[in-house]
């Protein structure tokens, strides 16, 4: 299977959910832009322990005396920091006083702490040492990539459905006029994003625990699952 | 019975739902997708204690206290480890640290720990152990619910025959959107949904449902 026919499969179901399957109203540019919308919106509304594929960790040598480092650029939102051997603590930023001035915290290299602003991520160590080819590492979900008919998405198939229905959604929305019946495409554009909140909520559910995002999978709740479908 | 058979059945049945006994509307080629599309749903939304035809075990032994997820894996239950099977404990990635300085959750042989992440040496996702021993070899059970195969004509559904009623509304569902026919097609939802209920309500409810079938609630 070449690169992008997996892209080239999902778009292909779009077009078929649709009854457009030569592209007449809707160009693939548009449909894969739509299927990229919906990848990144799963990535907001599914807990991480659902989205194992896209944990990454970046990990680079220790500048000596340079306490700040480049987010990865496929970076979305970090987990947990290791700096050398240790793991970090994250602090609020508006706390940051508290590591200058409160006794009860003494950042150092073997109690350190690190926060994200600007786009880097900041290390609070007193003075960072570089003495062996030291690294630390940031474990962080990254984006999705972006799909298109050379590139497939490195989720796997299960969550296609819902990101096909997003893109169904909202080519349906971009072709609806004002939605005075509520039978027509507005009101069936408004009924397939429900669909892909209560897919995103499905996979929450099993994806549960008292501790948020991490957790084995489970059964839905069933109640819950009751309101989403009655929503 | 031939391979597809039972794929071409539910095709069929899908055909008559829609009155459509001939390829004049909707696509045989539409029709399975729907079809497979329909078995991931079930699959996310069905208790796995109703579908046991859609588990599986992996069993291997780690290199480096890792090993890589089953080429059909889709989510665990279960992971044991060493010869005497001891069942590792899901562990929160935020709270690595524990693991490291904890005395309380101090990871052994005989108290395991497990998580999935990213490895940078591996360059690709993996089932981490803890058990003190970054070098550990110890064998693994991973119990995990695997990912389907499509049907085609010449292959048939793995889910049991209890679920295919369940395949052809969502597929029926699907023709009908794709007919614009979209109050109908919601009408099909809710009965699907209605359904996946009603076989949910089997399993208990808020536990693990590996017990044995019961009574509708």
């Amino acid at each position: 299977m070449a690169a992008g026919d997996i892209s080239k499969t999902m778009l292909s179901r779009v077009r078929a959910r649709l009854g457009d399957k030569a592209g007449n109203t809707w160009s693939s540019s548009t449909l894969y832009a739509f299927l990229n919308d919906g990848f990144r919106a799963l990535a907001q509304e599914v807990p991480d322990g659902a989205l194992f594929h896209l944990t990454r960790i970046d990990s680079q040598a220790l500048v000596g005396a340079q306490s700040n480092y480049d987010l990865p650029t496929s970076y979305l939102r970090p987990r947990i920091v290791k700096y050398k051997t240790l793991y970090a603590k994250r602090w609020p930023i508006r706390d940051l006083q508290a590591l200058r001035t409160n006794t009860a915290y003494t950042p150092s290299e073997t109690e350190p702490y690190w926060y994200i602003w600007d786009n880097d991520l900041h290390f609070v160590v007193g003075t960072v040492t570089q003495g062996n080819g030291e690294k630390y590492e940031l474990w962080y979900l990254k984006q999705p990539v972006t799909i298109s008919a050379s590139v497939d998405p490195e989720l796997p198939r299960q969550y296609f459905l819902p990101v096909e229905t997003y893109a169904v959604s909202r080519a349906l929305e971009s072709i609806s006029g004002p939605d005075e019946t509520g039978q027509g495409a507005a009101a069936e554009a408004k009924r397939q994003m429900a669909l892909f909140h209560e897919l995103c909520f499905v996979m929450a559910l099993r994806f549960r625990t008292d501790v948020p995002y991490d957790g084995t999978p489970n059964d839905p709740d069933l109640r819950a699952l009751r309101e989403a479908v009655t929503a | 019975m031939a391979a597809g058979d039972i794929a071409k059945s539910l095709r069929d049945t899908v055909r008559a739902r829609i009155g459509e006994p001939s390829e004049t509307g909707v696509e045989t080629v539409d029709i399975y997708a729907f079809l497979n599309e329909a078995v991931y749903d079930v699959m996310w939304r069905i208790n796995d204690g109703a579908m046991p035809e859609m588990t599986d075990l992996a069993t291997g032994t780690l290199t480096n206290s890792r090993v890589a997820l089953p080429a059909t894996f889709w989510r665990e239950w279960l992971v044991q480890i060493g010869a005497s099977d001891y069942v590792a404990q899901q562990w929160d990635i935020s709270e690595l640290d524990a693991l490291a300085n904890n005395t309380l959750t101090a990871p052994s042989a005989t108290n395991p720990y497990y998580f999935v992440w990213y490895n940078v040496t591996d360059a690709a996702i993996r089932l981490h152990v803890e058990v003190g021993n970054p070098a550990d070899s110890s064998a693994y059970d991973i119990f995990f619910v695997k990912t389907p195969t499509d049907m085609s004509d010449s292959v048939d559904p793995e889910l049991t025959a209890a679920l295919h009623e369940l395949l052809v509304d969502y597929c029926t569902m699907r023709c009908r959107e794709q007919r614009g026919e979209y109050g109908e097609a919601e009408r099909l939802r809710r009965g699907y949904i209605a359904k996946i209920d009603a076989i949910n309500s089997r399993y208990r409810e808020g536990s693990r449902n590996e017990g044995r079938g019961g009574d509708a609630n």
